[in-house]
């Protein structure tokens, strides 16, 4: 049986998810959103596809496992708290850059704070999939 | 008066993890950089210790974020200590298991684990906020969680299953009195609540806040009704794990207690006071007891673990200048004593190729240099001059008998009696006793040089503290002064607002 439908909607949607997640990520500063809840878009959208296109799919595409792209984002958050501390401010102090005009999301403030969320992005993101991917595996081994 | 020193005892470990987890699978490397690690928290903790003792409480804003809105850190001279105290644990342990053919680790990430549950401590030692402290005691709790649950036998699961649920209890109460402080006082930082606390004593919600932290920390610092997850799990995991545990995890709730129970909610002339002292008592008994009729090295550590964990909150609950520093005195010669007993359990274990005291034996003619370092925290802990714990128990018992508590005095010299039991037991047991004719010995059996420096470095900070107690004891009294003058923890978070 194949799940046919899920399949077709699945390439539409998956994308889709993916832009929001990123929308969600830069838009996170002052206005609702984040890494957090960023990664947890981004997991949903591998999710899905693994779930309807099967588990191998998705990691023969990936160079890294996901165990190791939840540990850089964790070590990123790290980095761009130290950041502060190499410029003699409080350790997570936020050090601001310039200013972009990004897309969509408006005024882009560049600086520590968004790396620091990129790096909650990637580990939520790596630890969500990494765990949903283990019980998939485990569900299909009975 | 912002200091970056402050997060580093708490940050260096937790960078090691992830560098320890990027090698994953490379165990000769985790041993290393676990040595390496060692160093700087030792080297961090001197400099932020040597920091405090000269100038003072020092607080570090987290962000740039103005307390009591941000997440404080405040190191004064009781969280510097004990920071400096688990650096020499860290530093300890990482010696022990420098050598890879004598201690084998059985999972890649117990390295990476252990750095984290050591960053934990720090941070909980050094945090000035309340939430950010019931954080810091869920890492601890996940990482020593998985840490036990690694050992493979049914029992190991056993154990760690009463550990998570009893201190899982544990965080809810925690978390609840949280909630009814904040809803109350409106602000989480140490300090604020201390400071606004003051305003409204007698409020009934806010007896039933400090009545939850007191049950929370109980459990964590396994007081008598609620220590049974303690024996149950501990001896299970490997010795550098148990000894870790031993020496730092209960002595955080201990931690926990003291700072909440003398800047927040002052013990003297509450009904707590009364509870903190049978409790203290019936804890030192209990231990000792259940110590009695075990006759497995480390189990028999475990139970004293909880029979000294009575002594330190018998020193907080007698509430005098002299009691309180005899608590932190008490304190500090424990986690050194503690964990390195632990680890001369392993190395016991490793010699004699069981755990069990009725299969070893002989230790004293073959390893005559392992009996001797091990009567040092073995008699230190009994309560023998001139060692650290002669002076812990002298001044507690000096506290009683200041506060006239005969009963006090009397269950003391018990349970002291009872510690020397023990510790005889173990060493005619271990050590003096010919090897049993059926004891199957392990073939590699002399220990490396890094398990004995491991060992000799602890031995060195428990003779030390018993020999200088002339140079430790005034710190502790200076820590006393500290914890029974609320404004000036107040003022150097706050400032004159």
């Amino acid at each position: 049986m194949s799940p046919f439908l899920l399949r077709t909607s699945v390439k539409f949607i998956a994308p889709i998810q993916l832009a929001l997640a990123l929308y969600f990520l830069l838009r996170g500063h002052n206005e609702p959103g984040g890494g957090f809840i960023g990664g947890l878009a981004a997991a949903s959208a591998v999710l899905l596809y693994g779930l309807s296109f099967g588990i191998q799919e998705v990691e023969s595409k990936l160079p890294v496992s996901w165990f190791s792209f939840a540990l850089f984002g964790l070590s990123l958050a790290v980095f761009s708290a130290f950041i502060s501390v190499f410029v003699n401010q409080p350790f997570f102090t936020g050090i601001w850059g310039p200013e972009l005009y990004a897309p969509l999301v408006g005024k882009l403030k560049l600086g520590t704070v968004l790396l620091f969320d990129i790096g909650v992005f990637c580990l939520v993101m790596g630890f969500g999939v990494g765990l949903g991917f283990t019980f998939f595996a485990k569900e299909a081994e009975r | 008066m912002n200091s970056n020193l402050l997060i580093l005892p708490a940050i260096v470990p937790f960078v090691f993890a992830l560098v320890m987890l990027w090698l994953r699978g490379r165990e000769g490397a985790a041993r290393y950089l676990a040595l390496l690690s060692g160093v700087i928290q030792s080297i961090v903790a001197a400099l932020l210790f040597k920091l405090v003792l000269s100038e003072g409480t020092q607080t570090l804003e987290i962000g740039g974020w103005e307390a009591p809105f941000g997440i404080t850190f405040v190191a004064d001279l009781l969280s510097a200590s004990l920071a400096l105290v688990t650096s020499f644990v860290s530093l300890a342990i990482a010696l022990y298991i420098s050598v890879e053919k004598d201690e084998p680790i059985t999972h890649p990430f117990t390295l990476p684990l252990l750095q984290l549950l050591l960053s934990s401590v720090y941070g909980a030692f050094l945090t000035g906020d309340l939430f950010n402290l019931f954080v810091w005691f869920e890492v601890m709790l996940i990482t020593s969680f998985v840490l036990l649950s690694f050992g493979d036998a049914k029992q190991a699961i056993g154990g760690a299953i009463k550990y998570v649920l009893l201190n899982l209890v544990s965080s809810v109460l925690f978390l609840t009195a949280i909630g009814l402080l904040y809803g109350k006082t409106g602000t989480l930082n140490f300090a604020h609540i201390a400071a606004r606390v003051g305003h409204l004593s007698n409020e009934p919600l806010l007896i039933g806040a400090a009545t939850l932290l007191f049950c929370a920390f109980s459990i964590k610092a396994a007081l008598f009704p609620v220590h049974f997850w303690l024996p149950a799990s501990y001896h299970h995991t490997p010795a550098f794990v148990s000894a870790t545990f031993g020496g730092l995890l209960t002595k955080v709730g201990v931690y926990a207690m003291i700072r909440t129970f003398t800047l927040v909610f002052p013990l003297q002339g509450t009904w707590l006071q009364t509870a903190l002292w049978i409790i203290s008592i019936a804890t030192m008994l209990f231990g000792v007891l259940g110590a009695a009729s075990q006759m497995n090295f480390r189990r028999i550590l475990s139970f004293h673990i909880i029979s000294q964990i009575g002594y330190m909150t018998l020193g907080l609950a007698l509430w005098s200048p002299l009691a309180l520093s005899a608590a932190v005195f008490y304190l500090l010669h424990h986690i050194i004593a503690k964990t390195n007993l632990f680890l001369f359990g392993g190395l016991a274990a490793r010699l004699c190729g069981s755990d069990d005291l009725r299969k070893q034996g002989g230790l004293y003619s073959s390893h005559l240099p392992t009996a001797i370092l091990f009567l040092i925290p073995a008699l230190s802990l009994a309560g023998m001059p001139p060692l650290s714990g002669f002076f812990a128990k002298l001044l507690v018992l000096q506290a009683a008998l200041e506060a006239h508590s005969l009963i006090s005095v009397i269950c003391m010299l018990l349970v002291g009696l009872a510690t020397m039991y023990s510790m005889i037991k173990i060493w005619s047991e271990a050590f003096w006793k010919p090897a049993p004719a059926d004891a199957v010995r392990p073939s590699n059996r002399t220990p490396s040089a890094g398990a004995y420096l491991g060992v000799a470095y602890l031995a060195l900070f428990t003779v030390f503290i018993g020999v200088g107690a002339g140079y430790v004891f005034p710190i502790c009294e200076r820590i006393a002064g500290e914890l029974l003058d609320q404004g000036c923890y107040i003022h150097a978070v706050l400032g004159e607002r």
